[in-house]
């Protein structure tokens, strides 16, 4: 019965890579101001509309669509930074989170009545047949997610830790006022991060539409499963964030097929808590001493 | 101190208050008030939320009969008002709204839910305040007298023997999504199959957010199950039916009759080709034979559902349909009154609607006989078709 084994670990594959992706782009917005982007699944979702609604209706080639949701996302991304959280200042942490979590609910509003209540999703990026290995069947969609979430989990991995820029980003985490003082525009850098984490929530959304149906509602449970992904692996680095989003899913695959499906949940978060009590930082954080 | 920038205070007043607008323009549509003294029934069903695709059909439905009757000059003289109200998919929102219905709009009856999800926590208000409510809706439990229902439960579950039995199946393998719809299909659906003759094999739950079933059907196939019978609505259903091709699974595919809608379609992809699902008459009227009595009634509806939604009606928007016309049809015998209301409902004999032909009693609250067709997705054409 290896078949059915290997069956398992691919469907909780497929699940975990998108919970790894859009984890990536939480994980950003977290290194550079320490906040917890709860509307960051609300990207996911207008990436994946926008380009779903582009292709259907509208009927633009498909390259072209995943590009136009990608850019949508990021340019609300931007926006969201330049006229939310900009504007309240340097309020505490705490109250800019509740204020993504509020924006999120807007964004959901906004987002339905844009596109309406149903679920739609893109055609998948290469033929959608399965491919066989081993008596088990994986979706070339599913090697999509994983190809780029690997991809963006080095390309954001890289700038972060070898560039100025990536420099400018962690010390703006580290103190603000500091980085400030040191000549770093702060507010431009977290401007642009804002933009390129949304963007890579587009990213995320436009590759996911065709596996998982995404409608007006599916963006703040992402975002839950992301951040729960990038606290189990560790959200201060890319690779314990990626890793997190997969053992996510392959943990739900393996309890949902030998506790129960309703159980599933409640195992996961089991196992964060857990792991929290062990290793607070996550499986590949790095161990704070302050 | 702290000072605020008075440009950055009145952007966020903006912002906030747009955000409201948005919030509660979400909410509630606003209905307008009619000139004379209507009969009101109030119409519950669930426009947003996870249970939006079948419960937005079902009203645009139940609002194309109404208006039919409004322009016929309505039931006795008296023009009808359908107070609709959103309950978001969720019971308790559902509980808080059909007290409002009750109390405050002063209906003379319900038309709604379109979901059992929501049914079962509305059944006791329905009781205790004594207002009938026609849904298109399983029971759960037993029969309780003030529910009724145009949903045709053990009419399903002989049209998937039947089907199955026509393929030889014998092993059925069944996968649900979690929660209520899974505790039903369990309590109601499973018994019949069984008592049919059919082995289940096994019983697999999901959830409703889950992006990959295929482990379940791993486990299913282990179990030789020859049929996979997919109990869920919308994009889950849609999931398995593509993961089921995904993995290419040696046996049959079979859905609800309620999952043919455009977006089910639209979610399915090229998976389709596997679908078969249960047969109305409304998803094939257009591939009717002419010589079918129901084919001008179910042609004009759909004309008038595609006229106002701009969309093709599913099974769905004929349950709503009937729903309301088996309520104005007792409103007809009874007039507005609440008890004469229920009492005309449950004595409703050889009551023509979409879907088929209701006969209530005492003990049969639900008593629709659906027309039973084959039908099959139509991938390449992005239609369901007819199979004779």
């Amino acid at each position: 019965m290896n078949g059915f084994w290997l069956q398992v670990l691919f469907g909780g594959l497929t699940s975990g890579s998108i919970y790894a992706l859009v984890a990536v782009g939480l994980a950003l917005i977290y290194r550079a101001t320490r906040v917890i982007n709860f509307a960051h699944g609300e990207f996911v979702v207008i990436g994946a509309l926008t380009a779903a609604s582009l292709v259907d209706p509208i009927g633009l080639p498909l390259a072209a669509a995943a590009v136009l949701g990608v850019v949508a996302a990021g340019a609300t991304g931007f926006l969201f930074e330049r006229l939310v959280l900009r504007p309240m200042g340097d309020k505490p942490v705490f109250v800019l989170i509740l204020c993504t979590l509020g924006c999120s609910i807007a964004f959901r509003g906004a987002e339905m009545l844009l596109w309406g209540k149903d679920p739609l999703r893109l055609p998948s990026f290469s033929s959608g047949t399965s491919w066989k290995i081993g008596g088990a069947a994986i979706l070339p969609q599913a090697l999509w997610v994983l190809g780029v979430t690997a991809v963006v989990m080095m390309i954001v991995g890289f700038v972060l830790q070898r560039t100025a820029y990536g420099k400018a980003v962690r010390a703006c985490a580290e103190n603000s006022t500091a980085a400030s003082l040191a000549g770093i525009d702060v507010k431009s850098v977290i401007a642009w991060t804002h933009l390129a984490s949304a963007a890579l929530g587009g990213v995320a959304g436009v590759l996911i539409s065709p596996i998982a149906a995404i409608d007006f509602q599916s963006g703040l449970l992402l975002a839950i499963k992301a951040l729960t992904a990038a606290i189990i692996g560790g959200l201060d680095r890319m690779s314990g964030v990626v890793l997190g989003g997969l053992l996510l899913g392959v943990i739900e695959a393996f309890s949902t097929v030998f506790i129960s499906s309703a159980m599933k949940d409640a195992f996961a978060f089991a196992i964060l808590i857990l792991l929290l009590m062990v290793r607070p930082q996550g499986l590949l954080g790095l161990r704070r001493t302050q | 101190m702290i000072k605020i920038d008075g440009r950055r205070r009145s952007t966020a007043a903006i912002m906030l208050s747009g955000m409201l607008i948005a919030i509660c323009a979400s909410m509630y549509g606003v209905h307008a008030q009619s000139k004379e003294e209507p009969i009101k029934i109030g119409g519950m069903f669930s426009t947003t939320g996870i249970l939006a695709g079948s419960g937005s059909e079902a009203l645009a439905g139940a609002q194309i009969l109404i208006e039919e009757i409004n322009s016929a000059g309505g039931v006795n003289g008296k023009p009808v008002q359908l107070v609709a109200v959103d309950d978001e998919s969720r019971p308790e929102q559902g509980v808080s709204l059909l007290k409002r219905l009750i109390q405050r709009e002063r209906v003379s009856a319900i038309a709604g839910p379109a979901s059992t999800v929501v049914s079962a926590s509305l059944s006791p208000i329905l009781n205790d305040s004594k207002v009938a409510a026609v849904g298109c809706i399983c029971f759960l439990g037993p029969i309780t007298p003030y529910e009724f229902s145009t949903f045709p439960l053990s009419g399903i579950m002989a049209n998937l023997g039947q089907f199955a039995t026509s393929h030889n199946v014998r092993k059925i393998g069944v996968i649900s999504q979690s929660g209520a719809l899974a505790e039903l299909v369990q309590r109601t659906q499973l018994p019949i199959l069984e008592k049919l003759g059919f082995e289940i094999v096994g019983f697999e739950q999901f959830q409703a957010s889950d992006t990959d079933v295929t482990p379940l059907l791993a486990r299913l196939q282990s179990k030789g199950a020859e049929l996979i019978f997919a109990a869920g609505s919308g994009a889950p259903a849609a999931l398995i039916a593509k993961n089921f091709k995904q993995v290419g699974y040696p046996g049959i595919f079979w859905t609800y009759g309620g999952n043919a809608t455009a977006s089910f379609i639209n979610l399915v992809g090229d998976a389709g080709d596997i679908v078969n699902m249960g047969g109305y008459k409304i998803l094939v009227y257009r591939e009717l034979p002419n010589s079918d009595p129901m084919k001008a009634r179910l042609t004009s509806f759909a004309d008038e559902y595609l006229k106002k939604t701009g969309k093709e009606p599913g099974l769905y928007a004929a349950y709503g349909y009937d729903t309301a016309l088996s309520l104005v049809e007792a409103i007809r015998v009874a007039g507005p009154d609440r008890e004469k209301i229920r009492d005309a409902l449950e004595a409703q004999k050889n009551l023509r609607t979409l879907n088929g032909l209701i006969n209530r009693s005492a003990t049969e609250h639900n008593g629709m006989q659906t027309d039973w067709v084959k039908v099959r997705l139509n991938v390449a054409e992005k239609k369901y078709q007819l199979i004779q």
